[in-house]
């Protein structure tokens, strides 16, 4: 039988790998996006 | 002092969040709006194009998620969906809440500084129009719902469009009107050969409400605009011969299959054959039609 605790820890820990992805990958996106709007005309 | 059970709730699995989004509707959605936005004149930067396209498939999510929050009590009462994360509780409802109005706020303002305000405020509309004006307010209350349904789902290409252009014309006017028209026959078709129990949710769904008769005429009436819709950008010089023979040739095929569902003759059909292959048709005919408007726009150019 598994522990609760362990469980509990692990749904945690891959929330926290996710959330840290999404806003790893949101930063990198606003990256090339400020790259992509100083590249533009007029901007 | 020892811990043998925590106090706190077990943690929903992140698996259960994404659910949340509904990924298979997602696939239409960003198919759609990546059409929209590759026949705009103009072009974009395809950095700005994939973040517009991440955009509207998030806010999509966003849409999905608030439309399960609200109806949980809704959803346990139907086989087909008592599973999702929040009937079966392996999710609060005030997080699903929260999470939806997070992914609605983070898609509408990297929208609008990625691309334009005009397709932010399009895209912030078509979140509202989805979880409140046809969750909220007209799904539990006319038969005609699915029709409303249809519209939110036909924002998506001319979101794309306005992401490129920043206003919307006569040319994604028209791609709204033929999703908006096409998914009343789509989703009727399936509701003939699925028996899905909207009646025990409450829902008044047209099958269940008016009968089958009335659902099979509505049905190919709804298909003879949106054929309308789907052929006119060629005689109006919106799109080219490519896309023109495309499409009259796919919406006569949709308008012969529709007649077949509408009219079925005095035998009734047993097996729902004909329902079958109108359902599994409109989805390859959706594809086609907008698929060949990209090609026309490409290769016309």
């Amino acid at each position: 039988m598994t522990d609760p605790d362990d469980e509990y820890r692990a749904r945690q820990r891959a929330r926290s790998v996710v959330m840290a992805l999404v806003l790893g990958g949101l930063a990198v996106l606003f990256f090339f996006i400020t790259l992509a709007k100083i590249g533009q005309p007029g901007v | 002092m020892t811990t043998t059970t925590f106090a706190a709730p077990m943690p929903a699995d992140w698996r259960d969040f994404l659910a949340l989004t509904k990924p298979r509707v997602m696939t239409l959605v960003v198919f759609t709006a990546l059409c929209g936005l590759l026949v705009a004149p103009g072009g974009i930067d395809p950095v700005l194009g994939f973040t517009a396209i991440l955009c509207i498939a998030v806010a999509a999510g966003a849409a999905g998620a608030l439309n399960q929050w609200y109806e949980a009590d809704l959803d346990a009462k139907m086989k087909r969906t008592a599973r999702r994360p929040l009937p079966a509780g392996r999710v609060d409802r005030q997080s699903a809440f929260h999470f939806g109005m997070a992914l609605a706020g983070f898609s509408v303002v990297t929208m609008g500084l990625a691309t334009n305000w005009f397709a932010a405020g399009l895209l912030a509309f078509s979140i509202f129009f989805y979880a409140v004006i046809y969750t909220i307010w007209l799904k539990p209350r006319t038969p005609q719902n699915i029709v409303i349904g249809g519209a939110a789902g036909a924002f998506p290409p001319l979101i794309g469009w306005a992401a490129v252009t920043g206003d919307v014309t006569l040319m994604p006017i028209l791609l709204f009107a033929i999703i908006f028209l096409w998914t009343p026959p789509h989703f009727w078709a399936l509701a003939l050969f699925v028996k899905m129990d909207y009646a025990a949710a409450g829902v008044p769904m047209l099958p269940v409400v008016a009968g089958e008769r009335t659902t099979r005429h509505q049905i190919f009436l709804y298909s003879l605009p949106m054929a309308a819709a789907a052929v006119a950008p060629w005689p109006l010089a919106l799109a080219g011969w490519i896309y023109g023979a495309v499409a009259l040739a796919t919406s006569l095929a949709f308008l012969i299959l529709a007649a077949r569902v509408g009219f079925p003759g005095a035998t009734p059909p047993a097996k729902m054959a004909d329902e079958k292959r109108l359902f599994a048709y409109s989805i390859l005919y959706l594809f086609i039609l907008f698929g060949a408007l990209v090609v026309d726009a490409l290769v016309l150019a």
